[in-house]
Order: structure tokens, then sequence, then C-alpha cells
């Protein structure tokens, strides 16, 4: 049995070497420790445990988690508990929030949005090197259901210079966007330096060549065994190739492969302006710092970007890990390394990378010192330091709208941080499925699906039509009031509806999944927003909390409107959580005040009431509805929403 | 942070957006329009069958289609716009649209911001421009700029300052949501929530009160209490419009969203973004149209109607825009296919004469004859009405330099009073 686990766990964990020794990383966290010349002094242990679930795990701990580590008392209570959080699913589930913000995904861009999902839950699930990582996606080709990695280029589907400027940023911190037009006004990029730069991508084709070749095979083959020849065959040809070509348009869209052909070469743009080329000349492919890559394709610029001896690659990693644990740059501007860092933050900058070096990229080892270290256990400071000098301890900041949408999910439904979203998964295998069969499906097969699909074309256009009037009828019937006819309408575009699914599902045309029922959608609310479909609406209340709506690199925020303060007033999401059917609310049902008051702090402040708050808060209790007033008391106290 | 920038920067924030009166009143007399109300058709407004009909084009260009006259002598629109045919006098057709964006979320973009989409900036809409190039001057409660039924994709105050980003309103029906005092709240209930939360705050605000995210949100948060039992919040309200103010503009979500873009107007808002989609008629698009297009000549008719009964259509600019035009030539399946070498928009109201065609397009719509118009001639246009300055260059945190007219928008003069 135990030979078999390892044997499992090393096919699984072959990508990760074995975690860096405890002893290790406190031994790391010490020396960094020593960079550090002023470090505040230690907060509580409530502080300590409400700081430590949020940054680590994303949300606040359940009212039993917190009562947990109170009832300890040993001295390594907290390195202990920072060790079960960090190997818990909810570190991962926060990070995967980081890095799709940093990395824009979509997961309902076409079907490769969602395979990136998944690949990019992998990574921080697995915790494989972030050089590796970063490698696989920049040599990614093929198609997503193949290579899940694809999603990055695909992401900004013919947009080649603009996800090379993006790469620039993300990766290494350099803004080179300007340079896509003209030179670049302030830095020392050219036009000519910013296409040489993007050349190690030229060739890149946005469409599926497995596609493209099934068709031709099916084709040939049809055409031969038809014994279709000479000027009759050209014509007969095209046309069945126009006709297949319909069968793969969906899965023509996830994939992305690399041409040597001249012709898809990346040249110059037309109005090029400076004396030192000309437009529509080729360039051989260069990097503008540090050495040359060594090969003039992307598998040389993936390991020239991501080598420990790149002078950004390894330095802005660490720099947006220390924001994201201390709630500050080290380097003041995370996609702008055009200045030189002061000595300070040099020196801490240097050893930092040492810890990357060591931990070899594994982003939670990299994070394990920063935790452990006791700059992660000081006083919060209250304002942002000036540029260039060095916090005594994290930054007083707001929760994220992930931060409070997963700490609210919490209270609600107690800890679903290994909950898994199974419709995403379910819709992967479909898509897979899907591409699977047609690849793999005779050419009479495929021919026969053509000919099903246009011998159904009009019923499925009948179908939709019906669907759509009826809808239509019935919402105009809804809103005079005829409820009866509108129930009518609703019924017979439901029939249209649902007839035309099943047409749909026999014709094969597009990945079926085994219907799920309304649940998915009432599911899907139960999940932490990692698990949900990205980015959410615009109405959402992540949304309205700076949620990301995933456009540009780390375009989440947290600063305050009007619409938050009167979420936190008057909204359901806030009046629903005393009633007995969440989690937070029915532990409270039957007990005396003080175990409700301390529930109640337990809860949401990850602390017992201090007597004073007894004080005013235990008469409350005793009021109707007093335990809803004093949820919502909390629930709107900046002493919930900030993060100490 | 100086006590003075830091009130400043409350008020700011005040519902995500700047608070700020009309345009007008810090433009000076320049600003024709106090207000605006930008309204975007999402999917693609076919242009042959609303306001650029070519009746004798044929019937694979004219299928259903018919045009009607209008209350402007030598003015035809689509036949199933009779009542806005009836408000052409305040209108100015502008039929020589052309964009090079033929994808939608593309072509959305395009026509909203001016500028291209790309994946490593996001640009502002006019509204947010707006809000930016203003004069800063706070003296109501209101928002300057608010979104009705905009999508998620919607691309709000883009690089700039999230203060600059609409106040989003999803359901025109619902309001501002949140807004008032659940039911079953008492006042005295919501006294004392507030009264226990700050003294559970006591100690955060005295350890924390040099940090500008706290007292943003203890501001904001009177703010909010204050909106709470504000006057002003009953320009959110459209409950509160008569039944047949209700029955003029229609039952349908486009129409309520233009009663409520009307009453933020009539409030003192400066800006209002109005989007109705649904218009992506690849197929049966004469059959669309009939159902889809008297809902559209309802609202818009009744808008301006409204606003021109009320004396507000002299100080308020109405906009309507889409993301391209449809194929002249009709598709096998009855439908009409993306085009954006020629479509049609107007634009109505403060500054804009009445009864005016701006551009043509050849006899079966498919070519601009002569000049065209782009996005960033018809967002410089709003902003010469509104008194921006429209060619202010203003830089990204990527210190690239943008303007609210995009690379090289003009205002149209041919269509200014």
């Amino acid at each position: 049995m135990r030979v078999l686990l390892l044997l499992f766990s090393l096919s699984v964990h072959d990508l990760a070497a074995e975690a860096l020794p405890l002893q290790e990383v406190k031994r790391q966290a010490k020396v960094l420790e020593a960079h550090l010349p002023k470090i505040g002094q230690p907060v509580d242990d409530a502080t300590f445990l409400r700081r430590a679930y949020l940054t680590i795990i994303g949300r606040i701990p359940t009212a039993e988690e917190a009562s947990a580590f109170h009832q300890k008392t040993n001295s390594q209570r907290r390195s202990d508990l920072i060790e079960t959080l960090v190997s818990s699913p909810g570190h991962a589930s926060h990070m995967f929030n980081f890095w799709a913000d940093l990395l824009r995904l979509q997961t309902g861009k076409d079907q490769h949005g969602l395979g990136w999902h998944l690949y990019i839950r992998e990574f921080t699930r697995q915790d494989v090197p972030y050089d590796r990582f970063v490698r696989e996606m920049l040599t990614a080709t093929g198609h997503a259901t193949r290579n899940k990695a694809v999603g990055y280029y695909l992401r900004d589907r013919n947009m080649l210079l603009d996800n090379v400027s993006n790469t620039a940023q993300v990766f290494l911190g350099q803004q080179i966007g300007c340079a896509q037009c003209h030179d670049h006004p302030f830095d020392d990029v050219s036009q000519l330096e910013y296409y040489q730069f993007a050349g190690f991508s030229s060739g890149l084709i946005y469409r599926s060549q497995l596609a493209q070749q099934k068709v031709q095979k099916t084709v040939k083959e049809l055409l031969d065994s038809q014994k279709v020849f000479g000027k009759e065959r050209r014509q007969e040809g095209r046309k069945m190739r126009r006709d297949l070509r319909s069968l793969f348009q969906r899965m023509n869209r996830d994939e992305v492969f690399h041409t040597g052909t001249l012709k898809n070469q990346l040249k110059l743009p037309h109005d090029y302006a400076y004396s030192d080329a000309k437009p529509g000349d080729r360039l051989e492919p260069a990097v503008y710092f540090g050495k040359q890559p060594l090969s003039h394709d992307r598998d040389g610029f993936a390991k020239w970007l991501t080598s420990s001896d790149n002078p950004y690659f390894t330095r802005v990693l660490v720099n947006r890990l220390w924001n994201e644990v201390y709630g500050q740059p080290l380097y003041p501007n995370l996609d702008d390394w055009s200045e030189t860092p002061s000595p300070e933050t040099e020196r801490v900058l240097l050893r930092l990378e040492e810890v990357a070096k060591t931990a070899e990229f594994r982003i939670r080892d990299i994070l394990r010192v920063l935790y452990h270290s006791r700059l992660f256990e000081a006083r919060a400071v209250a304002e942002s330091v000036p540029e260039g000098s060095l916090i005594s301890g994290p930054v007083l900041r707001r929760m994220s709208g992930e931060q409070l949408h997963d700490s609210l999910l919490t209270l609600q439904k107690g800890n679903v941080d290994a909950h898994e979203n199974e419709a995403l998964t379910a819709r992967w295998k479909a898509v897979s499925a899907h591409v699977s069969d047609l690849l793999g499906s005779s050419p009479e097969e495929l021919l026969q699906r053509d000919e099903f699909i246009d011998a159904n074309a009009g019923r499925l256009r009948e179908l939709q039509q019906t669907a759509r009037k009826n809808g239509q009828l019935a919402r105009k019937f809804r809103t005079e009031g005829e409820s009866e006819q509108a129930r009518r309408h609703q019924r017979l575009a439901r029939e249209a509806r649902q007839e035309r699914m099943e047409l749909m599902k026999a014709s094969r045309m597009a990945p079926t999944m085994q219907m799920m029922g309304r649940n998915v959608a009432k599911k899907a609310r139960s999940l932490r927003i990692s698990e949900r479909a990205t980015p959410l609406g615009a109405g959402s209340l992540l949304r309205r909390f700076g949620g990301s709506d995933r456009s540009i690199p780390c375009s989440s925020h947290s600063r305050p409107s009007v619409p938050q303060l009167l979420t936190l007033l008057n909204g359901h999401e806030i009046h629903q959580m005393t009633n007995d059917r969440t989690y937070y609310g029915s532990r409270m049902k039957g007990r005396s005040a003080g175990a409700k008051l301390e529930h109640v702090f337990l809860s949401l402040y990850a602390r017992k009431p201090s007597v004073e708050e007894q004080n005013f808060c235990l008469p409350m209790l005793d009021q109707k509805g007093g335990e809803l007033l004093l949820t919502r008391s909390i629930l709107s106290s900046q002493s919930f929403l900030f993060i100490q | 942070m100086q006590r003075r920038s830091f009130i400043h920067y409350a008020a700011s924030s005040c519902l995500g957006v700047t608070a700020l009166p009309a345009l007008a009143e810090q433009q000076g007399k320049k600003a024709k329009a106090r207000s605006v109300i930008s309204i975007f058709f999402s999917g693609g407004l076919t242009h042959l069958d609303t306001f650029d009909p070519k009746p004798e084009a044929g019937a694979g260009i004219v299928g259903k289609g018919g045009a009607i006259d209008t209350n402007v002598d030598g003015i035809q629109i689509g036949q199933h716009f009779p009542r806005l045919a009836q408000q052409m006098d305040k209108i100015a057709l502008i039929r020589n649209m052309n964009s090079t964006q033929g994808a939608h979320e593309q072509g959305r973009y395009f026509m909203r911001t001016a500028y291209s989409m790309r994946s490593n900036i996001q640009h502002p809409t006019v509204g947010s421009w707006s809000s930016r190039l203003r004069k800063a001057a706070a003296s109501t409660s209101l928002p300057s700029y608010v979104s009705i039924a905009a999508p998620n994709e919607h691309p709000g105050q883009g690089f700039l300052d999230a203060s600059h980003a609409p106040l989003p309103i999803a359901d025109p029906a619902e309001g501002l949501r949140n807004a008032t005092r659940r039911r079953g709240t008492t006042e005295k209930a919501f006294l004392q929530q507030l009264a226990l939360r700050e003294k559970l705050d006591a100690k955060l605000q005295q350890g924390f009160s040099a940090n500008r995210s706290v007292q943003a949100y203890e501001t904001l948060l009177k703010e909010a209490v204050s909106l709470m039992g504000s006057k002003d919040l009953a320009a959110f309200d459209i409950g509160r419009e008569s039944r047949a103010t209700h029955e003029l503009y229609g039952a349908d979500s486009f129409g309520k969203g233009a009663l409520l873009a009307r009453r933020l107007v009539q409030h003192g808002v400066g800006f209002v973004d109005l989007d109705y989609g649904g218009l992506d008629w690849h197929d049966d698009l004469f059959e669309r149209a009939e159902l889809a297009l008297p809902v559209i000549d309802q609202a818009l008719a009744a808008l301006l109607h409204d606003l021109n009964t009320t004396g507000l259509l002299e100080t308020t600019l109405v906009t309507i825009s889409t993301e391209f035009g449809r194929t002249p030539l009709i598709n096998e399946n009855a439908g009409r296919d993306h085009y954006p070498q020629a479509f049609s928009t107007f634009m109505a109201g403060a500054g804009v004469k009445g009864g005016f065609v701006h551009g043509e397009t050849d006899a079966t719509g498919s070519e601009v004859i002569g000049k065209t118009t782009t996005a960033g001639d018809f967002n410089a246009t709003i902003g010469h009405l509104a008194g921006l300055p429209w060619e202010k260059e203003i830089f990204s945190s990527t210190r690239r330099p943008f303007k609210l007219s995009g690379k090289s928008g003009r205002p149209i003069q041919e269509i200014l009073a």
C-alpha cells in the first residue's frame, strides 16, 4: 500500500520536488529578517489568526477554527497554523485568484478559456515551479484539449503584439507597449527593438492545424473512394472542404500552431518611420537587455526569460509576492521597473532572489519564508511607507473582493475550501470528447454528420424562431398582467428549446453535457470564487468590491464607493446571514446570550468579546432581532472589512 | 495627507464616481449640453432597416423592409419607426459612420472609446472622460455618470481613476440597489446598528486614523446614510412617474431605461449610458425587426418628446450609436451580417441641428460617399457640445497619451446648430 501510494504521488508530483523542510524555511526567514532594519512588535493571537487566514487562504476562520486556535498554548502554535493553512486547499484557491487577475483569465473565452482555468488551477494546487509554468505557456502550441497551456496565447487571439507587451509587463516588469507603434518616449526601447523582441513568437497561427489536416485527409479519401478525378475533383473537393469545415468551426478557435513559412513571419509595420530599417522588413529576433537567447525561437526566448540570469524575472515575481503578503510592494511599481531600487530595497530584493532559487521557484515555499518571518507577525502599519524605505509590518488593507466574498460564503456554508465546481470539469470533458470524436470519425461518418446538420438546418431555425417568438410574447403578457397567457407561451418556448437541444445533440454539432439541471447555477453560488467561471458580472458583490474584470493585468482594486457601503448597510447578502439556514446563523439557535455573543465574535472577528464589548452587546441580544442587529453592525464595521 | 486633499478624495469617491453637478455649470457658456444621454445598441443595428433605408435598391437589399416619411420633408426612415418619424425635426441623422472593427466585442469597444481594443490597456468611455475632464466642484450627492443595463464588458473608466467609473444600474425598474432600509428594519434599529458599529470601530479608528482608506470608508458611510434619507434618491425611482408616462415609454426594459435616463438628467446627472442589445440578426431579420424595432421606436420617441416638452432637450444631448451596420445584401438565412464600412447613428437636442441629415451612402447603403464619420469624430462632437477639452491629452499609468476624441477625431461641424 505504501509503495503504491508513493508511486502514485510520484506520478502526480514529479513536477515539484519535495517542499522545503520547515527548518530551512525558518532559517531563510531569519536571514531575511536580518535585512529588515525595523520590525514592529508582534500582534496578539487573535489579530495574527485573522491575518493568517485572510492572507494565506483568503477567508476568515469559522468560529470553530478560531476557537481551536485560541485553545492552543504551545509556543509553536503560530508556526503550526501557517503550515496547516499553506497546505490546505484554501491556499491554492486564494493564490488562484492572484494568478487569474495577473494573467487576465476569462473562463468563458471560447473553450480554451476553460482549459486555461483548469491549467492555472493545477499550477496553484500542485505548486508547479513558476519558471516551468511560465516556460510551458510561452512555448505552448497545439489544441487546447491537448495542451491547456495554449490558453496563454489564445487569450490574445490574433493580437500577438499585445500578448508580447503583456509578457514583458507581467513576467519582466517592463512597459514596452508604446514601442509597438513608435519609439518609446521615455524609455530606451525603440520600435525596432520591440519588433526584434516580438520576433521570437513570430509565425504563430491562431487556428486549428489538426482540423485542417483532418478535413484535407477526409476529402482526399472521399474523393478517392468515389473515384472522382480531373477537373471535377477540384471542384467537388472545394465544395466538400467548405461543407466539412463548418463541422470544425468551434474547434478551430481553440488551437494555435507555429509555422516556419516566410509569409507568416512578423514584419515591420507599413508605417515604420525610422531610418534604421524599412517598412515590411523581417527582423532577426533579439532581446534588448541581458544576454541573447541561445536559439531564435520561442523555446530560446522562454529559456532566456525564465533563466535565473535574467535580471528581472525573479525580482518581479518576489516583488509581487511581497506585495501580496504585506500589502505594499518592495519596489514601488509592480509593473514598471524603469528606475533603480533604493539600496535598502535592493538588499532585500537580492535576498529574496536567493530564497526563490533555494525554493526552486515553488511559489508556496517562497511564500512560506515570508509568512514565517517576524514581519508577518508584526503590528500593522497605518500607511504605506515612502518609496524606497522598508515597512515595519504589513500595511493595513481592506479585504479584496474575493476575500470578502469567500468570507461571507464561509459564514453561510462553513469551510467549503475543498469543494470543486463539477460543472467546469464536466464541461471540459465534454469539450475534449467532442474534439476526439470529430478527429476520430471516419470520412463517411463526417459526411453523414454534415448531411444530418444540413437536413435539419431548417427545423433548427424554425425551432429557434418559435422559442424566440413565444419567449417575447410571454414577456409581453407578463408585463400586461396576463399570467395565464404568459405561462402558455413560456411553455411553448421551453418545448421548442428542448426539441432544438435534442436535435443539436443528435447532430453532435457542439459538445454536449449531461444535463445537470437547474442546480448547477445554485451550486456554483456555494463555491469559492476560484471555482467560479470568471469574470463575474459587473453587478455581482465581488465586482462591486473591486473584483477584477480580467481585462488587463491586475485590474482588481479595493477602492471605496457608496454602493459598497449601501450593500453592507442594506444588502440581502448581509441581511440573510442570521437565518437558520446559514452555517453561522444555525449555530446560534437555542444558546444562551453569552454563548451567542462568543459565537458572533469568534465567527466575525476571530476573537472573543472583551469585557467592555460584552457590556454593550449583551443587552442587545436580549431584544428582538438583536442577533441580526449585532451581526449587521459588525459586518458593516471597518474592523471586519479591514485586515490588521 | 493634507486635510483638504482628503476631503476632496472622499467626496470624489462618493458612489464610486465623482460627485458633480451637470456639465455646463463648470464649463461656462461654451457648453450647450449640460447632460448627455448616450444610448448604445449592441449586436449591430441594421442601418438599412432603420436610419438609412434604400427603398429603391432592389429586392435583394430591401427585402421585407420599407421606408416611411417623417415630419421633415425629404427625410425617410425605416417603416418600424413611425413614432420616431414624428420627432425627426429634433434629430441630426449621421449616415456616414465608418469603422474598421467587424467583430462584436472589438466593434463595441471601438465605438465606445474611439480606440482599438488592446489587451494591455483599457480606454475610458466618453462618460468617464467627461467626469475626468470637468473642473471639480461638488454640490450634490448624485453621481455625475450613471450606466443603465451596461453589459459586463462596458469599458467604464478604463485607465482613469476608479472615481470616474459609472455608477451601474443593472435593472432600471429596481433603481439604485440597497439604497433603502430593508423591510422589517425600523429606523430605531438602523440607528442602533450605526451606533454600535461606531463603538466597535473605535479602537481601529484610533490606531489607524492615518490610513486613507479607513478614513474614506468612514466618510462614505456617512454619505451613504445621508443618501438613504436624501431626496436625490428619487432620481433613481421610476416608480414615481405617472402611469401615463410609463405607457408613453413602453413596458419593455429599454423603455424603462430611457425613462430612468430622463429622470436622472432631470435631477442633474451629467452623463447617462443606456444599453440595449439583441440586434445581431444574422437570420430572420425581418421577423425580428418586427418585434424589436417598435420597442426602440416607442422609447426613443417618448424620450425626445418628453425632454422637449419639459424643456430639457435644450440642455440635454441624446445620442444613439451601435457597434456597426449590417450587410446591405440579405444573406441566405434572410438576415444581414456585420458591416462596419457604412452605418448610421444620430444626435439630438442641445446644440444639434434638428431635421438634418449628415453624410450619405451610395444607392445600396454599401459605401459612404465622400467624407466619413469615425468613432473619434462622434465622441469629439459629444465632448465639444458638453464644453469639454476634447483635445486634451491624458497620460495613462503606462505613460501613454490618450484623448477623448481618439487619435484624430474632430467634432462634426455640419450638425452643430
